[in-house]
C-alpha cells in the first residue's frame, strides 16, 4: 500500500501550514459527525479494523483536505 | 494551487456534507440509536474539556515529580490515567523523553492518530499531506519549517502511531524553571512541544496551544 493513506516518505506534498490557532471543529457538521461516529461505536457494529477499511475505501485520487473532511464522516 | 484546492473544498463541500450528516444523524436518532443531547455532550467535552492542557498536566508533573517521571516512562497509560485522563484513543499510551542529545516526533503517516485524552483532537496540519509524508523522511526539515532548529549532534527520533499505539513527547523542562509551581510550569507546555515540534521555553507562547 501506497497513497493517502500510507504516505511516509512521500514527495512533493508542500510546505505544511503550521499555522497554531484553530478551532477544535472548524464546521458544524465536522462536530456534528464526529459525534455520532464515536456515540454510534459504543453500539459495537464494526471494528477497528472494519473502520479502517471503510477508510481506505476513499480513493487516492480525491484529494488530500478533501479526505481530511470526509473522515470523520465515512470512518469516525 | 494548494490554496486554489483549499478554497475549493471551502465552498464546494461544506453544503452537501453538511445535509447528509444532517440526515444520518436524523436517521439515526428516528432509529432509537442516538440521543441528540449525548451528541452535544460529546461535542462539549471535546471542545471544552478535553485538550493539550491535560498532557501539560502530566508534563508538569514528571518535571517536578522524579518517582511520577518514572511511572510515566515505564507504564505511561497507567500513570497519566493516575491524573484521570483515560480513554478513547488513549488506550495503549508510550511517553518518550526528549534529552539535550535526543529529540523525538511523532506522526501518523496512515491517517491521524492521535492522544485523545491528554491533547484533545489533532490539529490540521498533524492530519495533512504534508506533515505525514515529511515527518518520517526529513524530520529536520521538517522542525525547520516549525522554527525549530536542532544542532546537527542532536539525535531526532521519530514515532508513527500505528494500530492502537499513541504517543506523547515528555519535552525538556526550560533551564531557568527551577522556582516555578507545578501548575506555573504546566501553563509553559504547548500542545506542539508534546507532539514534538517545538520546545518548552519560558517565555508564554503567543498563540498558546
Amino acid at each position: 500500500m501506497n497513497g493517502v493513506h500510507d504516505m511516509g516518505g512521500m514527495h512533493g506534498m508542500g510546505p505544511i501550514r503550521t499555522g497554531d490557532d484553530e478551532p477544535v471543529f472548524h464546521e458544524r457538521w465536522e462536530a456534528r459527525a464526529f459525534a455520532l461516529a464515536l456515540a454510534m461505536a459504543a453500539w459495537r457494529k464494526w471494528t477497528l479494523d472494519g473502520s479502517r477499511h471503510q477508510r481506505e475505501l476513499i480513493t487516492s485520487a480525491e484529494s488530500a483536505d478533501e479526505l481530511l473532511r470526509e473522515m470523520g464522516y465515512r470512518a469516525g | 494551487m494548494r490554496a486554489a484546492q483549499h478554497d475549493h473544498s471551502h465552498q464546494a463541500v461544506p453544503s452537501d456534507l453538511t445535509l447528509r450528516v444532517k440526515a444520518l444523524e436524523s436517521l439515526l436518532v428516528e432509529k432509537g440509536l442516538v440521543d441528540p443531547a449525548a451528541l452535544d455532550a460529546l461535542i462539549d467535552t471535546y471542545e471544552h474539556k478535553v485538550g493539550p492542557r491535560n498532557g501539560a498536566r502530566v508534563v508538569a508533573r514528571a518535571w517536578v515529580d522524579p518517582a511520577y517521571k518514572a511511572r510515566l516512562l515505564t507504564d505511561a497509560t497507567a500513570a497519566i490515567g493516575e491524573l484521570g485522563y483515560t480513554g478513547t484513543q488513549g488506550e495503549h499510551m508510550i511517553v518518550v523523553a526528549n534529552g539535550p542529545k535526543v529529540h523525538n516526533l511523532v506522526v501518523c503517516t496512515l491517517c491521524s492518530c492521535y492522544p485523545w485524552p491528554v491533547l484533545g483532537l489533532p490539529p490540521v496540519w498533524y492530519k495533512s499531506a504534508p506533515y505525514r509524508s515529511r515527518a518520517v523522511i526529513d524530520p529536520r526539515g521538517v522542525l525547520r519549517e516549525f522554527g525549530l532548529e536542532l544542532p546537527e549532534d542532536v539525535e531526532i527520533r521519530v514515532w508513527d502511531s500505528t494500530s492502537e499505539v499513541r504517543y506523547l513527547v515528555l519535552p525538556e523542562r526550560p533551564a531557568g524553571s527551577e522556582k516555578l509551581s507545578e501548575e506555573e510550569l504546566a501553563a509553559l507546555v504547548t500542545r506542539n512541544a508534546m507532539i514534538g515540534v517545538a520546545k518548552v521555553t519560558l517565555l508564554q507562547p503567543g498563540a498558546h496551544s
